[in-house]
Formats: C-alpha cells, sequence, structure tokens
C-alpha cells in the first residue's frame, strides 16, 4: 500500500523528488522522500489519523497543513511536532500522540 | 546574541517578498517564515494569475515566487526558513524565533514587518474534525508541493475562487471532484474559474451545505441538504454524497496573533476579513516600529500584497534613510486604487476605507 | 448587473448570444470568443495578441474584441488564465472549435475525443485538428465539431 497516493504525471507540475527515505509511523514503515513534511509522507501512505485528542479521544488529522491549527500534531523522535510543518527523516520514529503532550 | 538587521520580517509569501525585493541592497534585511520553503501561498498555486503586467499577470503563483525568491537572494537578503516567530517584545525590542531543533533566536530589527498572511475558517456542522477533512489550502499543498493526492473523491464546501480554483487543481492532479456546494445563492468566485470546473463535469450547487460527516476513523461520505431563502436546511432534501475528502473554503481570516502579542490595536473589519491590526496607508500599525502587508492586513490577493509590501518598504526606507520615495510610493498608491476596482473589488477597497477612519482615529 | 450565471457557472445562449460577432463575419473566417462577462481585473488577452485586435482602457474594464484584426491565431486561448476564450470556424463544415486545455492525458492529432458542453455534458464525439502550446503549459486544442454543436462545445476529454 505505499505510494498510493503519489500523483504520477501532471499536466502543468513535475515534481522534484528528494532521496529515498524510510520511517516508521506507529508500528509500520514508510517510504517517503527527502524533503517532504511528515504529514505528506503519511498521506501519500494513505494514513489519515495522527493524533487522539485528549478530552474526548476524538480522532484527527491535518487540517489547514500551514503550521496553524495544532490538529496534525505527532510525536516524532520523542518531541511533539506539527506533522504539517516538520520535515520527515531517514529512520524517524513517528507516534500518534494520545492524550496530552508529556512536558520532559 | 542578538542578530541585528535594519528590517526583519515575518513571512516569505508574496506580501513580504515583495518588501524584501524593494528594500534588499538599501538596508540590511532578514526574512524570517515557518515553512520548510519560501514563497507563502504562491507555491502551491500552478494556476496562472489574473491581474495585470506589473503584477505578473499570466504566471503561475509558483513562478512568481521563484523569481521573487531568486531576485531577493541576488539583493543579499537573507531568507531564514523553518523559523517561527514567537513573538515580540518591546523591552528589548526583539523578535524570537524558535527554529526546527527547537533552539530559539533573538533577532532585532529597527523596522519589523509581519506579513504572515491568513488561515481558513472552520465551518460548524457534526463530525467536523473527522480526519479527510481539510482546508482547501491543506489539499493544495499537498498536491501541488509534494505531489500527493489528499484524498480520491470530493466534496468542496465554498464556490468562491479559492474552492474553484482547488477543485480545478484537484481534476489536473486526476482526482474525481464530485461536486461543489455553496450556501449562498450564487456563485461567489469569478465565472470564468467556475467555468472550467462546470464544464470539465463538476456541478456547482448553490443553497446547499453540509449538514454532518461520515465516518469512523476517516471520512467516507458527507450528508448534504438544501438551503430555503432564509438559509435553513428543507427537510427530506438530504443526500449522502461518497467521498474520503471534504474540503473547507468558505473563506480566510488574517493571521494576527504576533500584532496582538506585541500589543498593536486590532480592530473588527468585515470587509477585510475579521479581525485586523489598525494600519494607515502607509501600512503602518499603532507601534511605530511595526508595518503589516498582505493578507494579514486584510484578506485579498497576491497582487495586492505584494503591492502593500512594496509600500511598507519605501514607507520604512523613507524612515530609515533619508531617500526620497514620494514618487515611488505614489505610484504604487495608484497601482492598489487600480486592482481594487469593479465588482470584485468593492469589498476590500470599502474595508481599507473603513481601515483609514480607525487608523486616524488612533491618530496614524 | 444582470448575472444568470452566478447561480450554476453557466452562461446561457441569451448572454452568448451577444458575445458573438455579426452573422456575416461569423460566415466569412475563423474569430476568437471571448466567454468573460464579469469586470475582474485581468488583462494578459490585450497583450497575447500581436494584432492588437483585444483592447481594454482599465483593468476591470471588460475585454474589447476588433473581428476585423483577428486572424484566429489562438494566442490568446493560451493566454487567458480564465480559460475564456474559444476560437470558432463556422466557414466549413464539419466546424471547428478551438479550446484551452491543462489536463491528462494530452490527445494526439487525429484521435477522437469526447466534446463536452459549457455543462460539462457529453455531446459528441470529434477529431483533433491541431495542437498548439504555450510556455506556460496551457494547450490549444483544435477539434471538429457538428455545425449545428459549434456553439455548444466548450470542452474536450480523451477517450484513452
Ligand atoms: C487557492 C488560492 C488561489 C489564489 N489565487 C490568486 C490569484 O489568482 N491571484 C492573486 O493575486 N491572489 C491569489 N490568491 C491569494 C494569494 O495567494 C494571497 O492573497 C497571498 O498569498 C497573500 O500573501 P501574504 O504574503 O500576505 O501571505 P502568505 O502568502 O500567506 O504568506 C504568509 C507567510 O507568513 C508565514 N508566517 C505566518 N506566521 C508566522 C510566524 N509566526 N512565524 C514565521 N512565519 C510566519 C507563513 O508561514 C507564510 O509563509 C489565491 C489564494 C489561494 C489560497
Ligand atoms: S486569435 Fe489571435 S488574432 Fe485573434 S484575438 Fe486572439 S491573439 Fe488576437
Ligand atoms: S485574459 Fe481572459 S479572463 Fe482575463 S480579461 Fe482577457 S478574456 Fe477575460
Ligand atoms: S495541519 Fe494545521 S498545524 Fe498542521
Amino acid at each position: 500500500m505505499e505510494f498510493v497516493r503519489r500523483i504520477v504525471e501532471h499536466p502543468v507540475l513535475e515534481y522534484e523528488k528528494g532521496k529515498k527515505i524510510r520511517f516508521f509511523f506507529e508500528d509500520r514503515e514508510i517510504e517517503a522522500f527527502e524533503g517532504e513534511t511528515i504529514a505528506a509522507a503519511l498521506e501519500a501512505a494513505g494514513v489519515r489519523w495522527y493524533r487522539e485528542t485528549a478530552k474526548y479521544g476524538r480522532k484527527r488529522g491535518i487540517f489547514c497543513a500551514i503550521g496553524k491549527c495544532s490538529s496534525c500534531l505527532v510525536v516524532a523522535d520523542n518531541r511533539v511536532v506539527k506533522a504539517c510543518q516538520t520535515l520527515v527523516k531517514e529512520g524517524m520514529i513517528v507516534k500518534r500522540l494520545r492524550g496530552k503532550p508529556q512536558i520532559a | 546574541m542578538v542578530e541585528e538587521y535594519d528590517v526583519v520580517i515575518v513571512g516569505s509569501g508574496p506580501a513580504g517578498l515583495a518588501a524584501a525585493e524593494v528594500l534588499g541592497g538599501e538596508v540590511s534585511v532578514c526574512v524570517l517564515d515557518e515553512q520548510p520553503y519560501a514563497g507563502g501561498q504562491l507555491i502551491k498555486q500552478t494556476h496562472k494569475f489574473f491581474g495585470s503586467k506589473e503584477h505578473f499577470a499570466g504566471w503561475r503563483g509558483i513562478d512568481i515566487a521563484e523569481y521573487l525568491i531568486g531576485e531577493v537572494k541576488r539583493r543579499g537578503v537573507e531568507l531564514k526558513q523553518q523559523h517561527r516567530v514567537l513573538g515580540y517584545y518591546a523591552e528589548e525590542d526583539l523578535v524570537v524565533a524558535e527554529d526546527e531543533n527547537g533552539k530559539l533566536h533573538e533577532i532585532r530589527g529597527k523596522k519589523y514587518l509581519f506579513a504572515t498572511g491568513a488561515m481558513e475558517n472552520m465551518f460548524v456542522f457534526e463530525n467536523n474534525d473527522l480526519p479527510g477533512i481539510f482546508g482547501a489550502g491543506a489539499a493544495q499543498t499537498l498536491m501541488n508541493m509534494y505531489g500527493v493526492k489528499p484524498g480520491t473523491r470530493v466534496v468542496m464546501l465554498g464556490a468562491g475562487n479559492i474552492g474553484l480554483i482547488v477543485s480545478y487543481q484537484m481534476l489536473q492532479a486526476g482526482i474525481d471532484v464530485a461536486m461543489i456546494l455553496d450556501a449562498s445563492p450564487t456563485i461567489g468566485g469569478y465565472h470564468v474559474h467556475a467555468a472550467k470546473v462546470v464544464r470539465a463535469g463538476v456541478p456547482i450547487r448553490t443553497r446547499y451545505t453540509v449538514k454532518r460527516a461520515i465516518g469512523e476513523d476517516k471520512l467516507e461520505a458527507v450528508e448534504i441538504v438544501k438551503l430555503d431563502e432564509n438559509w435553513s436546511p428543507i427537510d427530506g432534501t438530504e443526500e449522502i454524497v461518497e467521498a474520503d475528502l471534504l474540503c473547507i473554503s468558505i473563506g480566510l481570516s488574517p493571521v494576527i496573533e504576533l500584532f496582538a502579542q506585541a500589543g498593536c490595536r486590532i480592530e473588527y473589519v468585515p470587509f477585510l476579513g475579521g479581525y485586523v491590526p489598525v494600519h494607515n496607508k502607509f501600512m503602518k500599525t499603532t507601534n511605530e516600529k511595526i508595518f503589516v502587508a498582505g493578507d494579514a492586513s486584510g484578506i485579498e490577493e497576491a497582487s495586492t500584497a505584494m503591492v502593500e509590501g512594496k509600500i511598507a518598504a519605501l514607507a520604512m526606507l523613507g524612515d530609515l534613510k533619508n531617500v526620497d520615495i514620494e514618487d515611488r510610493i505614489m505610484h504604487e498608491f495608484e497601482s492598489l486604487a487600480k486592482l481594487r476596482t469593479g465588482f470584485f473589488g468593492r469589498r476590500p477597497k470599502e474595508g481599507k476605507i473603513q481601515m483609514e477612519k480607525l487608523a486616524s482615529k488612533y491618530g496614524l | 448587473m444582470n448575472t444568470p450565471w452566478r447561480k450554476d457557472g453557466i452562461l446561457d445562449n441569451s448572454v452568448v448570444s451577444k458575445l458573438l460577432p455579426p452573422e456575416e463575419l461569423r460566415n466569412s473566417k475563423a474569430y476568437a470568443l471571448l466567454e468573460c462577462v464579469e469586470n475582474i481585473p485581468c488583462d494578459p488577452c490585450t497583450r497575447a495578441c500581436p494584432f492588437k485586435a483585444i483592447t481594454m482602457e482599465h483593468i476591470t474594464d471588460l475585454p474589447q474584441i476588433n473581428w476585423d484584426r483577428c486572424t484566429g491565431c489562438a494566442l490568446c486561448v493560451m493566454a487567458c488564465p480564465g480559460l475564456a476564450i474559444f476560437i470558432i470556424d463556422e466557414t466549413t463544415d464539419p466546424a471547428k472549435v478551438t479550446v484551452p486545455y491543462e489536463m491528462l492525458p494530452l490527445p494526439e492529432v487525429g484521435e477522437e475525443v469526447k466534446l463536452l458542453s459549457r455543462r460539462g455534458e457529453v455531446i459528441g464525439k470529434g477529431k483533433v485538428l491541431k495542437l498548439k502550446v504555450s510556455k506556460n503549459k496551457t494547450y490549444a486544442v483544435t477539434v471538429e465539431v457538428p455545425r449545428e454543436r459549434v456553439h455548444d462545445v466548450r470542452a474536450i476529454r480523451c477517450i484513452k
């Protein structure tokens, strides 16, 4: 199911892709390209559910993709980050944020 | 250690970049932006722009961004990406920015331009937080910047220019657009944008809205409903439309947190998109060090954002150096007036007139 | 402004008929038809035309076309960001319509494509006669159209 949502051909755009890398989301290994955000890589792999809210346990994914709504918070390499603003890195371990973030 | 510049610009959208282009080479300039890539909204806009030659008409947004970034760098402006500005601190007179590693930077300017842009409005309906409900801009970012399809079958809520353009771009990316809905009786965007999608087979349903989203951990279908003259749902007109993406494009609001935090006066001006920092026609806010330009000063377009950026830059230049800016600024005022005419220019024009009155109330 | 098209995005015949050149001219040569009916801030069509056939005084005016100068070259079709310009040639039978195209796949000359109305309905098939492309990647595709449909066909879709 990797790359299910990649646009292969486009009438106007050419996509310059970075190096192919791998990272982990929950227990799944996912392929991505250097230079893309965690959110872009997750969406490309068909993942839409990024976190669970603290009070009602509501499932959330991205909404704004420009860093303004915080709907996309995940835990990446032990830091709570906005998936839409953070570039994915080789070997990165990304987990759903469940409940309130812990401040270390 | 505090980094020092003559001008610190927050936001590398068309407003911030146009300002940096004017200032670069004249004074030292640094542009801070939280996104991984410079260009603001421009870099996801693959459609050809309107406006006139002076405003890059006929160019695609991405090409305008590339051009401006090149010009700005050539003039020695420093562009810092992944620098989120957390606040302006009046006592120390500096902004604090956080980089991608969580490191904080203190950056001081003799003048500041906050060109922070806008953000999509949310709409209230049952289950509106389900994964798979995106702002239209988010869908655009995924497909145009990263080559990722935001969905396979889409319902678009909002037939303003953004809803129409993003729908067209989804068709270009090979995504099935089921329909475009709008609660108002008429299409808000330009007819030419509507005509493009309609003749490609996408129906636009005015006086329709979304009643609820359906799905467990992601969107599976959307329940839509027809509205009567009083904007109330008509019982029995509900329909279930299968979709894995619902795009919301019902309007934008200026991003004003920085201005509010810095203590600039904020006022509510509906024609400008909501709460905006009070500013005079030179784009100066009630804090004489801080200027505003672009969507943050009122929702408009990239063309007007660039002109406002230039006006703010010229005004700052006039304050910083003893140069005569009058002719150049007059030219930009004329340019703005021309862009704000006609049926579609009436709202921002009215909004900016109200703003001038507010500005004089605050002695600007 | 009476704007019936703002309900569904479709220009009806009563509006389109006012945009057409006089009958005599329509029978004598190919012409550009500007389906641009709102006062939007836009003017690339005026610059695109090498023969200065399209003019406007103020940026939010409607474009005016002088058909005597128009050669049907389609440069304006590819330049218009609204994709609102079409070249109509009803001097031949079948007639020809040139539409802007920015989708995939790209048709080839000689290929049959679906013909679509302003409403997006498939109203027939036609052969591609010509393809032109601008540097900003908008194509102008000329298709064969039954004469009686020349004022209805405004888009194409590939069959392949
Ligand atoms: C789909 C769509 C189509 C459009 N079509 C057109 C068109 O055809 N013609 C036209 O003229 N206009 C068009 N526009 C409008 C145009 O894109 C916007 O009006 C314009 O981008 C506004 O520019 P700006 O510089 O004010 O803000 P933006 O482009 O939004 O840039 C703001 C920047 O500020 C950064 N920022 C914000 N807060 C912070 C912070 N605290 N720290 C660091 N950085 C921060 C953001 O990351 C962003 O990069 C369109 C818009 C959309 C969404
Ligand atoms: S078809 Fe050619 S000659 Fe006619 S208006 Fe367009 S650009 Fe000018
Ligand atoms: S370029 Fe197209 S949309 Fe713009 S004014 Fe000319 S015909 Fe109208
Ligand atoms: S999706 Fe809104 S902050 Fe990431």
